[in-house]
């Protein structure tokens, strides 16, 4: 038993905390007792029962499994671009998977959830293979400014096509990110996909770990490099894109998460892609009570204030790569 | 000799976008009656359209488009990089952070407040741009790469902050908020000319006397600072006066990105390396650009106006593309 087990009772203790305290948080504070209480004997009589379960419980939980897919999507990627500042709305993914979206509600309006999922990974692995494969690894640098200029179009695209066609109300909420407004059969329906895609990608685990080696290191140990960083992109892709057709446009989480993780628990993956999802997961639900807390802010708002200095701060520390 | 013919033909494409944008639009004009108007004969309403809707939307267009332009050359000479532009850096999120706040706090019509709103969204640029700016140093030099990666994510991070504020306004000034970032040009009255037009040409006359340091700043900072070159001070003048530039562009002209990329690298393209000439044909190009894409805004899904930062996006960005493919090292 490795010695970086250890603290996972503790983060799994951390997830169910955050889950009691941000269904007792929000616009209207409930007691320790009644959020137990829906737990263990659910009521329907009862109306605090009844909000609980109705409104807030999909919220917390869409929060949770959301920040969950972004932060380890985050992860992989920056394993896969050897850039610590990889992550999925810089590299443009969200961007692409929004405007999918919005094309998607536009032709077909009575699109159920899983279709419009399934769009939003269309448009995001479209346009981050495009990226990928126009700059080709080759710099951090260009990476970042391919993603910065690509989300600028798409979203002047998106923009576009919102203005035309009067779908303001329906693009606000995907610009700002939110978990309002979700429903138990999404979370069913996306839960199971991504335990699977993170079960594959633990099962990778080693691979990833040698990617982060480099690329002669890589073949020097006779891995099928192209294989192996297709297949993680893909899968961080697709977990990126749920998220979005999930709570919207979350920047900073993806990269802010695994730098945390990094920080305390090393590079191996089959540890951090764990604790980046439990502490990612973790952040973004209590993030998003805050959010209910102030006004109904947007959850992206918060994550964006804390991302923004967190992020400056990596360039800083480890800036003389990029300078 | 090629170059002043190249000079011409750019002008006299200029030329041929402000007559076409003086005849079209709502209320459409023939040739005759701007003749008409240069011999004092035209009508009322003639003159009405063309004097006080049309010409100062134009001039508007043409400077805000040259100062952006002009803007993007410095960012690039400084950073080294071909590809950086104030929009991508991160002018454009502060001036809607500008623009946020003056909607939270001084709020109204637009009509009653005209000049206030130019100068928050002004002031939250120029503020934004300084700061990426200062953060950008390491070791006390000023490292270029740094500066766009904070700049691209405080792009991000500050249109995240937006949001923050959004949740707490009605459906009129969402709708002002979202013309910002699309980039409708709205000042587009004879006050905004007066004010712009002159601090425009300030402005790039101070960069103009600038110029052979610019054109030094292609070499190596090293070699720079042994031919005795304060390289952290000229920086900073320049980045300044660029960030000056780009952020009253947009504060009267709302967010628009790519022109001060695509113009800086198509007259490069055109004319070289050579700093005083790029200087004076990225002003021009930046110009035909914007009234360019302003008055495809107007005509391509008339009566609907598409807002010409769009329009501008919609051209720009396969443009950079190609450049992403072709750049070999940045």
């Amino acid at each position: 038993m490795d010695r970086k087990w250890y603290p996972l009772p503790i983060t799994l203790m951390g997830i169910l905390l955050s889950f009691v305290v941000a269904m007792m948080f929000g616009t209207n504070t409930y007691t320790l007792q009644q959020v137990l209480g829906v737990i263990f004997t659910l009521d329907m009589t009862d109306q605090a029962h009844q909000i609980l379960y109705e409104i807030r419980m999909p919220r917390v939980l869409g929060a949770l499994l959301a920040g969950f897919m972004i932060s380890i999507s985050g992860l992989v990627l920056q394993s896969v671009t050897h850039n610590d500042l990889s992550e999925p709305s810089i590299l443009g993914i969200n961007a692409g998977a929004n405007l999918a979206i919005i094309v998607g509600a536009l032709l077909l309006p009575t699109l159920p959830f899983i279709g419009v999922m399934g769009v939003g990974f269309a448009g995001g692995m479209l346009v981050g293979l495009v990226i990928l494969s126009l700059t080709r690894y080759r710099s951090p640098m260009h990476l970042i400014l391919a993603g910065a200029g690509i989300s600028l179009l798409l979203y002047a695209v998106t923009d576009f096509l919102v203005i035309t066609f009067g779908l303001g109300q329906y693009v606000a909420f995907f610009t700002a990110g939110g978990a309002a407004g979700q429903s138990m059969s999404n979370i069913v329906l996306v839960f199971p996909i991504a335990l699977v895609l993170v079960a594959v990608l633990l099962f990778l685990s080693k691979e990833l770990d040698v990617l982060l080696f480099g690329d002669e290191m890589a073949v020097s140990l006779g891995q099928n490099q192209t294989l192996y960083r297709r297949v993680t992109l893909v899968l961080a892709i697709m977990l990126a894109s749920m998220a979005v057709a999930m709570v919207g446009n979350v920047v900073f989480l993806g990269l802010l998460v695994p730098h945390i993780v990094k920080m305390l628990f090393g590079n191996m993956h089959r540890f951090t892609i764990i604790y980046t999802g439990m502490l990612g997961a973790m952040i973004f639900a209590l993030s998003d009570m805050f959010a209910r807390v102030f006004n109904e802010t947007p959850v992206n708002a918060i994550i964006a204030v804390i991302g923004l200095p967190f992020f400056i701060y990596i360039i800083k520390k480890r800036g003389r790569k990029y300078a | 000799m090629r170059n002043r013919m190249k000079f011409i033909i750019i002008i006299v494409m200029l030329i041929a976008i402000v007559l076409t944008h003086l005849l079209t639009g709502t209320f459409s004009l023939a040739p005759g009656d701007l003749l008409a108007l240069l011999t004092n004969q035209a009508g009322e309403d003639v003159e009405l359209v063309l004097f006080e809707f049309r010409m100062p939307r134009i001039i508007v267009t043409l400077v805000c488009g040259a100062a952006l332009a002009l803007s993007g050359l410095i960012l690039q000479v400084i950073s080294k990089n071909p590809l950086a532009d104030p929009g991508i850096i991160g002018v454009n999120a502060g001036s809607g952070f500008g623009v946020v706040l003056f909607i939270m706090f001084i709020s109204g019509s637009m009509s009653q407040h005209l000049y206030a709103l130019p100068l928050m969204s002004f002031i939250g640029g120029l503020a934004t741009v300084l700061i990426i700016f200062f953060l950008s140093f390491m070791g006390g030099t000023f490292k270029s790469n740094i500066f766009i990666l904070i700049g691209i994510a405080t792009a991000m991070g500050v249109t995240g902050f937006v949001y923050v504020f959004t949740s707490m306004f009605d459906e009129t000034q969402m709708e002002m908020l979202n013309r910002y970032f699309a980039g409708n040009i709205w000042g587009d009255t004879w006050p905004f000319v007066y004010i712009s037009v002159p601090y425009i040409l300030i402005v790039a006359a101070f960069v103009f006397f600038r110029i052979r340091e610019m054109g030094m700043l292609n070499l190596d900072d090293e070699m720079l600072i042994g031919f005795g070159m304060n390289v952290n001070k000229e920086k900073i003048i320049l980045i300044i006066l660029s960030a000056m530039l780009s952020s009253l562009a947009v504060s009267v002209c709302g967010a628009i990105s790519f022109i001060g990329l695509i113009a800086p690298h198509i007259s490069r393209l055109l004319f070289g390396q050579d700093m005083k000439v790029l200087f004076f044909s990225s002003l021009l190009i930046g110009g035909v650009l914007l009234t360019g894409a302003d008055l495809l805004g107007k005509l391509v899904l008339a009566p609907t106006i598409i807002p010409t930062g769009i329009v501008v996006a919609l051209i720009g960005g396969p443009y950079f593309l190609r450049l992403l493919l072709k750049a070999r090292q940045i």
